[in-house]
Order: structure tokens, then sequence, then C-alpha cells
């Protein structure tokens, strides 16, 4: 199969400048690493990440309230919502990118109080998730939203590590480099939505 | 009578399934271009050229445009000089399951939206949507739509005596409490008029409209108009950072309704709405 394209000599020359106000970090993250991040901060995150959304929650809060081993670590974890689509064959990733966070809302407390540090989707929160993270000493992160294509570039490894049976919706275990982020809600109340 | 064999309209959908999933539309990019010329807020500036490198992306190499690779929808406008053979919707879903699997494009349709929730592992059922049009030959659009931006669609059954001014709250309203969650800057859908069932036909239509298009009615395009500029006016900005471009267009389809309602829906598209068309007159 062929892709068919009306744009054959489009070009868009590569624009993006990393300034040097960006934040480099590592992920997993400590407080101490947090702290001096305010809401509207460019960040670049490196470093291992935890995939999970909507069902993926679900389960790990069952495990939590049973006390049962979880299959992952949580503490001063990155957690991401996404869902990616498929691995071409030879590619290291399938398009990936953040799905709308406002749906974790409700999911987020036992995450925050197991020691999951930072947050990673689309859009805004409710005012008690927002709480939540002042409280937990914790950060919510947006990253750009339907730029899938681009954000796979900064993709070094993905994996399914858990609840395999969810598909998309399973746990992934990635490996980022310079991954683009911006600070919407960090550790004090301060808020880029408002 | 012109009979459009199966085999073709099943090749032209996958062709132009294809073409959605890793192009952007003209159009879409203009106005993406358009947007990063006028932003002045650094971090808005950055999203935009993100959303441009993306398109250069996903076309070069072969990565869908986003993860989401939406719900399908397909519009058949069948001109009175055309007879489609039997077995047409099988072919069409055939077609989204092929090109879904052939292209590694993500199938997010569960069977039942209760119980299960199992994935079809074909992304079927597509919305297939036929229509009986005086134009010659047939019409065939592709469009696909995320999870996201179907989210944020809203119905209103509006008081008539309440008029315009109404529809601008209530589109304000759906703006400033959804907007953040389906990537903006978004492109407006609404319908006005109608039925409570046909209005949402008539704002997916607008949301999936080319942006250079205004409604030929001058009245509603300067309510487009006047929309668009309110919206841009929230200072929302591109993915919400804050900035100059909350929406892309706003776009209105109308219809002729009762005389004792006022049906407004209201539908956000994200800045990758993906969309192909094509129309066959020459066999």
């Amino acid at each position: 199969m062929t892709i068919t394209s009306r744009r054959i000599n489009f070009s868009v020359p590569s624009m993006i400048m990393m300034s040097n106000k960006d934040t480099k970090l590592n992920a997993p993250l400590t407080v101490e690493k947090i702290t001096s991040l305010r809401a509207g901060d460019m960040v670049l995150l490196s470093g291992k990440i935890i995939g999970a959304r909507d069902m993926a929650h679900k389960r790990l809060i069952e495990a939590l309230e049973k006390k049962e081993k979880l299959p992952v670590e949580l503490k001063d974890q990155v957690i991401f919502y996404l869902g990616p689509s498929p691995i071409p064959p030879g590619k290291i990733s399938g398009s990936i990118g953040p799905t709308t966070s406002a749906r974790m809302d409700g999911l987020s407390e036992p995450l925050l109080s197991a020691g999951v540090k930072a947050m990673i989707g689309k859009g805004r929160r409710s005012k008690d998730l927002n709480n939540l993270l002042v409280k937990y000493k914790a950060i919510y992160f947006i990253a750009p939203g339907g730029v899938a294509a681009f954000l796979s570039t900064k993709v070094k490894s993905i994996k399914e590590v858990a609840y395999m049976d969810l598909g998309p919706e399973a746990i992934y275990m990635l490996e980022v480099t310079d991954f683009p982020l911006v600070v919407a809600n960090d550790i004090y109340g301060g808020d880029i939505f408002t | 009578m012109k009979n459009i064999k199966i085999t073709n309209l099943k090749n032209q959908v996958k062709n132009l399934l294809i073409e959605a999933s890793f192009c952007l539309p003209d159009d879409i990019m203009q106005s993406i271009k358009a947007a990063r010329e006028r932003e002045t807020n650094p971090v808005a500036l950055r999203m935009l050229d993100y959303m441009l490198e993306n398109e250069k992306i996903a076309r070069v190499q072969k990565l869908p445009l986003c993860q989401d690779c939406g719900t399908v929808y397909i519009n058949l406008e069948i001109g009175p000089d055309i007879c489609l053979e039997n077995g047409f919707t099988e072919a069409l879903n055939s077609a989204v399951s092929e090109v879904y699997n052939y292209c590694f494009l993500r199938k997010s349709i569960v069977s039942d939206p209760l119980f299960e929730r199992k994935n079809t592992l074909s992304n079927n059922p597509a919305i297939i949507n036929v229509s009986l049009s005086s134009i010659e030959g047939i019409k065939i659009e592709v469009n696909l739509k995320g999870g996201g931006s179907e989210n944020c669609s809203y119905l209103f059954m509006l008081n008539p005596s309440e008029g315009q001014e109404q529809i601008i709250n209530k589109v304000l309203e759906v703006v400033k409490g959804n907007v953040t969650k389906c990537c903006p800057p978004v492109i407006i859908g609404i319908g006005i008029g109608a039925t409570a069932s046909e209005v949402s036909r008539l704002a997916i239509k607008a949301s999936f409209r080319n942006l250079n298009y205004r409604n030929c009615d001058p009245r509603y395009a300067g309510l487009e108009e006047k929309i668009l500029g309110l919206v841009n006016e929230t200072g929302i900005g591109p993915q919400g950072v804050g900035g100059k471009t909350t929406a892309l267009a706003c776009n209105i389809e109308f219809a002729p309704c009762h005389m004792a309602t006022l049906p407004v829906a209201v539908f956000l598209g994200c800045h990758s709405t993906r969309r192909a068309e094509k129309h066959l007159d020459k066999f």
C-alpha cells in the first residue's frame, strides 16, 4: 500500500529551538527535583516513566486496596496517560501522545499516596486534584496533544509490562530522551489554566 | 446509469483513509502557520511548532498524525446518475479493517458501550452516512475523529426567543469548560436548527468543513466570525498554555426547524482534524 500525498514538495524547516529556559529533568523524580518548577515552565524529561490510563488505574487501585504486590514500583515515578499506536516493523515506537487527564482525576489519589511524583497528560484537571498535588508535593505536566508522530522521536524504548489483556490500555514502561513537557500545576498550587 | 463497482469504492476509501491518517489537510496547515505568525507567547509558539513538525514526521516516516486514530466517519453523496452495487457497507468496513491493520493504526472501537467494552480489533464499525444528491457522480468523504474531541460534543434545545446571544453563551461555556481536553487550537463546528438528531449531523459536518469556506448566508458567516473572535479573546491558547489562537475556525451549518424549537449542537474538533475526500465523476 502506498501513501498518497497531495503535497510532495511541502517542507517545514525545523524551527524548534530548545532554549536555555528549558529545565532538564531525569525520572524517577524526587521532591527536591521539582521544588523549583512553576506552572508555565518548559521541561525536557529523560529517563524511565510508566504509561497507564483508565483501566490500568482501576486495576492498580484494586491491587493497592487488597494490599497485593504491584506489577510496577510507584514510589517517585512519573505516570504518563497514554495509549500508543502499534509499532511498525523497524521502528522503536508507534505514534505516542497524551490522553485527556480529567478522566483520571478521581483515580489519582491512591497512586499519589503510594508515592507517584508526577503525571503527564493533556488538559485541565479538577480543583480537588490540584489540591492533592499540593498535599502530596507532586506535579502535573502537559505534553503537547495531537503531535504523536513527533513525540515518538523522543522515545528510546517502550514495552508492555503488565495487564497486557487491556491492549492499548495496558501498563507500559518507556524510556524517553528530552521529552517536551509544560508544567501545568506545580507543588505550590500554581495553575497554567487559570 | 453508471454502475460503481464495490472494489473500486473500497480502493478509493482505502486511499482516503491513508491520506487522512498521515497527511494533515492543506487548509489546516495554512491556518496553523497563520496562527504561528500572530503568536507572541513563547510556550504557545513552541506548541504550534510541534504541530508543524509533527505533520512532516507523520508524512515522511509514515507514523499516524495522532496516536488516537479515531472513529471513522464515511459519507457518500450519491448523484442521480449512480447505481451502487449491493454490499457496500461490508466493503467499506473491510476497507477500514485492512487499512488499520496494514498501516499500524490504533484500533480504538469497543464492541459494546457498557458491559464488555471489548476491542473489535478492526476499528469497525465505521459510521457510514449515505445521502442522495443532485451532483453528478459520487462524492466520498472520510473523516477521523478522536475520542478526546468526541467527548467535547454538546446538544442544547434552546428557547427560540433566546436567539443568537444565548447560542454565543453556550458556545463560550462549552469552550471554556472543555477546550483544553481536545487539543486546541480547535475547529468549532456548530449545527443550528433541524431536529435534535439532525442538528448533531450538521455540527459534525461543520467541524469537518474546509477552513477556507464561510457560510454562504452572510448573517451566519457574521456569527461565525463573531464567535471565533470571542473564543480567541479568552486567551486559552494552543494546548491551553495561553496565547492568541484558541480556535482556528468557527463553522456553522443550519437548517429549518419546528416553530417551537431552536436545536443547537456544539462540537469541538482538534487541531489534528483528519479528513480526505474525492469526487468521482468520470468512469
